[in-house]
């Protein structure tokens, strides 16, 4: 049993409802993105590469790639940040002292994000679901997978809202999961594979 | 399909301690994305997709997913404001409701009974298309019952004006429900962004591409969607006219259409009388004839002779010149051939710089039918638009790619449905004029006069519309139109651009606070929305705000005291067609969304079985008696006899002959970004984070010859105004080109706006606001 997710890269649109679909159902904070989406091409965001008309551009989806070896784990000096046995990376921010070596360690930039200073919302209503673990001040967070979804038998948020049907989740250990499926007889890279960290996210292309 | 997911988890939410609640998106995309509301201790947590019975219909945007910060807005309009500075000064008082109605309803009927009941202009655009509290809405029962004016409104409508030229059914009846994709093996996607503008409408597209449908791209800009297709060929702006005539000449000379098709369901074989080019009608010989037994004739090419259509000839000519009883005549085909050899394919791509080989290219793999054409209003937004739709569809009529399966148009499927608009929107038998319009709107307020005759206008009530955002040539606002209105009310949830700048601003009811009815776009579906939390802070809903305003002025009797939404849900459905349908307010009530037109094996196609034309349903290949959109006096003399068949039309304004090219040498397009709807949601807090401010999007060679680089602060100009804001170098765009993706609002720039620096110069046929019709100038500031 390992969770894995799938990502369409040929479907993608970088539409951003995966992202904002993450940032209500976990309430982010102000400026805190879990899933984000980078630009492949030009200089700024949405803008492609090249000559006019030949141009290209792809757009990247990135969220914690829950590596089966994860870097950040091994450098946490107090186990905040673990991984479970179903392959989910998590951090518990009753342990996290804020050190930030787990950002540090982890190649995918950004993919860890840190509350320096007390968590502000644009709104007085807490969005999305209460079995999210409240943000707190001076500690580390990241995509949980939606592991308070999984555990009520839900797809995390970004799976069921991408508009463009580009993105799988499931157990990579069962052939008949929606993951698993929609990786058999694709082409697949997965992000900074040569540093053996072995993620856990499948970059259909 | 996957996308049916969504219906296990949404049962599976509903058993926690939430509460769904089925509602839709009401802004004006043209898509219609159906959610759930999630409710938590009478408070909205979050919005998701809620799925369609057709499954590839399910989904939702970033805008939709972002609803709970729409919702909970802190910049929401909390409680009736009265302006206390100069207007756009953002200097108000909190009033009581009964305060506002006292004041609104008392000069409302000090301005009618002085000037005249039309002298209250109800000024209502897109902004809700909820059949109750929206621009759909009752608030016609309230401007029909006071006999007020309402502005003819000129977005998006140059079009459907084309097309209705063809196949009938007015501005919106032209597209084909957009399941109907996946049945295209080819799709050119013509002057439009889906990726970003119609989300839900891509998917499909994709679905369709990864069947083995040809995506092919003509657009000005590499966009998202140029980026996913198979093909993309690049085109001058406001030059997509004559590609289609040039395409439709060659198709012709190459003998490329479909005759039998064309003698079957286009009026090419009807006879033009060569003296007054009018068709030749059973009329013409026999003056007792009964208009509604009229008829047309034809060639029997078999007999040899002209007979009447009705009369069933075995076969009939598409070409020929011939006398009919001492009368020259020639077919219509005939006519509309000679006419189009004009525009040869090397004259097309001198204009619009695409290699003739790809045009030609382009043209066989158009007639190689069935092909679709996707297509909305970005063509539309230059003053040929309209010609170009009439030219498209004359292409489409010729080669069978219309009214069969996998082929037609795509992009803006609307239904009309028999709904209770006499009952709802009449009571006393006065109705609202609508002689006005919006582009005009500005010259008649400040002459006081409509083509030559006193016009007065001296209040105005502003609903569901970011008018002073959305209409061409924002600066027309403040020369012309406030400074001579006396009075302004503006209902809304946001202070925009428009409410800023009001007398009064009285704080609706946002759409997941209320009860209505929406009838989809690019869905096939009627759905009931409920209501998921009460009207927060003072706001109330919009059908409630217009029933005090209206019994204040004495209409109690047509809008009753202590009805809810739902009482007025139920008037609107309350005809027999409706339940000859199947559709009652039950029915909703139980399925939330209900199939209307087509069915999930046989989506709807527009024209299936015929045209709404009077030229015997037939698709007309040429307009008689091409009569503009809409009449205000302007002058038609020199036009009517061009327009009845499609002709090249430079743009207006955005053209290299144009003298005024040396001045301001780049086209000034204003994109549709993901992140807005028009004005909506420029102020949602999450958004805001994924796109902070305007940008002036500037092709790397324009930008690099005036020395600009992005983040450089820079100002974008021309003689009707200015915005300044940042600047971003941006490969997609044309050499020649500049974007302002659109919808921002005057405070978000540094100075001026995107909407400042465009036209409200119309073709007058179409009338139409060509706001990429457009030319400008940047530099750094």
């Amino acid at each position: 049993m390992r969770y894995a997710m799938a990502i369409d890269l040929d479907r993608c649109t970088g539409c951003h409802a995966c992202t904002v679909a993450c940032k209500v159902e976990n309430n982010l904070p102000n400026l805190i993105w879990w899933n984000r989406i980078i630009t492949v091409g030009g200089e700024s965001p949405d803008t492609p590469k090249g000559n006019f008309p030949d141009l290209k551009m792809e757009f990247l989806p990135i969220n914690c790639q829950h590596c089966e070896n994860p870097p950040c784990t091994a450098v946490c000096p107090v186990n905040a940040t673990y991984k479970r046995e179903d392959g989910i990376v998590v951090q518990d921010y009753d342990k996290c002292i804020g050190c930030r070596l787990c950002i540090t360690a982890c190649p995918y930039s950004g993919v860890r994000q840190f509350n320096a200073k007390k968590p502000e919302y644009a709104i007085e209503v807490a969005m999305g679901d209460d079995g999210v673990a409240p943000h707190k001040e001076k500690v580390v967070e990241k995509c949980t997978f939606c592991a308070h979804r999984l555990a009520k038998g839900l797809e995390p948020a970004c799976i069921r809202t991408c508009q463009n049907l580009a993105r799988f989740f499931g157990d990579i250990d069962d052939p008949q999961s929606e993951v698993s499926k929609a990786i058999k007889g694709r082409r697949y890279v997965k992000l900074l594979d040569h540093k053996g960290t072995k993620p856990a996210v499948f970059y259909l292309t | 399909m996957k996308a049916l997911a969504v219906a296990a988890d949404e049962k599976s939410s509903s058993a926690g301690k939430e509460t769904l609640f089925s509602t839709v998106c009401r802004s004006n995309c043209f898509q219609c994305c159906r959610l759930n509301a999630h409710v938590k201790d009478g408070k909205i947590v979050k919005t998701t997709p809620a799925p369609y019975p057709d499954g590839i219909y399910t989904g939702s945007c970033l805008k939709g997913l972002s609803l709970v910060q729409r919702t909970y807005s802190p910049t929401r309009v909390k409680y009736p404001m009265r302006r206390v500075g100069k207007r756009g000064e953002d200097r108000w008082e909190r009033i009581s409701w009964e305060a506002a109605i006292n004041e609104i309803a008392q000069k409302f009927t000090a301005v009618q009974s002085k000037y005249g009941s039309e002298a209250l202009m109800f000024d209502i655009a897109s902004g809700d298309y909820g059949f109750v509290n929206g621009c759909l809405g009752m608030y016609q029962r309230f401007a029909n019952s006071i006999g007020a004016s309402k502005l003819n409104v000129c977005y998006d409508q140059a079009t459907g004006h084309g097309t209705d030229r063809v196949i009938g059914g007015g501005v919106w009846l032209w597209g084909s429900e957009p399941m109907t994709l996946l049945d295209a093996k080819k799709i050119i996607i013509w002057g439009s962004n889906p990726v970003y503008s119609t989300p839900q409408n891509w998917r499909i597209i994709k679905e369709a591409q990864r069947k083995g449908a040809k995506v092919i791209d003509i657009d000005v800009i590499y966009s998202a969607t140029a980026n996913k297709s198979d093909e993309f060929i690049p085109i001058v702006p406001g030059s997509d006219l004559m590609l289609a005539l040039a395409m439709t000449n060659y198709i012709i000379g190459h003998n490329l259409i479909n005759v039998p098709f064309m003698k079957a369901r286009t009026t090419a074989p009807f006879l033009v009388r060569k003296d007054n080019g009018k068709m030749l009608r059973k009329s013409d010989f026999d003056s007792q004839t009964d208009p509604k037994e009229d008829d047309f004739y034809v060639w029997d090419s078999v007999a040899n002779q002209p007979v009447l259509l009705k009369s069933g000839p075995k076969d009939v000519a598409i070409e020929g010149t011939y006398n009919v009883k001492g009368l020259d005549v020639e077919t219509v085909f005939t006519l509309l051939k000679n006419h189009v050899k004009q525009y040869t394919v090397e004259k097309a791509s001198e204009l619009t710089k695409i290699p003739v080989e790809k045009i030609e290219y382009l043209a066989r793999t158009y007639a190689d039918s069935p092909t679709m054409v996707y297509t909305n209003y970005g063509i539309d937004h230059y003053q040929n638009g309209h010609l170009w739709a009439f030219a498209a569809l004359v292409m489409a009529s010729l080669t069978g790619n219309i009214g069969v399966k996998g082929a037609g148009f795509v992009g803006n499927y609307v239904m009309y449905m028999p709904l209770n608009y006499k009952g709802a929107f009449y009571t006393n038998g006065k109705a609202a004029t609508s002689k006005i319009p919006q582009t005009i709107f500005h010259q008649v307020v400040k002459d006081q006069a409509l083509a030559g005759k006193p016009y007065p206008i001296k209040a105005m009530l502003t609903f569901c519309s970011n008018s002073m955002s959305n209409m061409g040539q924002q600066n027309v606002w403040f020369t012309d139109i406030l400074p001579n209105l006396d009075f302004h009310v503006v209902i809304d949830f946001e202070l925009t651009d428009t409410a800023r700048y009001a007398d009064i601003v009285l704080p609706a009811a946002f759409w997941m606070e209320v009860d209505d009815l929406r009838v989809s776009y690019n869905n096939p579906y009627m759905m009931m929305q409920e209501k998921a939390i009460e009207p927060l802070y003072e706001s109330k809903p919009p059908v409630e705000i217009f029933g005090m305003i209206a019994r204040k002025m004495g209409l109690e009797k047509f809008f009753p005291q202590g009805v809810d939404d739902t009482y007025w849900v139920k008037m609107m459905l309350d005809t027999d067609a409706l339940r000859k349908m199947n559709v009652t307010y039950d029915r909703l009530k139980a399925e939330k969304a209900v199939r209307v037109q087509g069915t999930s094996e046989k989506p709807y196609i527009r024209g299936e079985k015929y045209f709404l034309t009077k030229s015997a349903g037939r698709a007309q290949l040429y307009a008689e008696n091409p009569l503009p959109r809409v009449n205000y006096g302007q002058d038609l003399s020199q036009i009517t006899k061009k327009e009845r068949l499609p002709y090249f039309k430079a743009p207006g304004e955005a053209w290299r002959d144009n003298p005024l090219f040396k001045k301001y040498p780049l086209v000034y397009i204003q994109e549709h970004s993901r992140y807005r709807v028009h004005s909506q949601w420029f102020n949602t807090p999450m958004l805001r984070e994924l796109d902070p401010e305007p940008l002036a999007k500037i092709s790397r060679k324009d930008a690099e010859s005036r020395n600009i680089k992005t983040g450089d602060i820079v100002e974008v100009f021309n003689d009707r105004g200015r915005a300044v804001l940042k600047a971003e170098i941006n490969d997609a765009m044309s050499p020649g080109v500049l974007s302002i993706p659109k919808g921002w609002q005057r405070e978000q720039f540094i100075k001026g706006c995107y909407q400042e620096l465009t036209s409200a110069t119309s073709d007058p046929m179409a009338v139409n606001f060509a706001y990429f019709d457009c030319l400008v100038d940047v530099r750094k500031v």
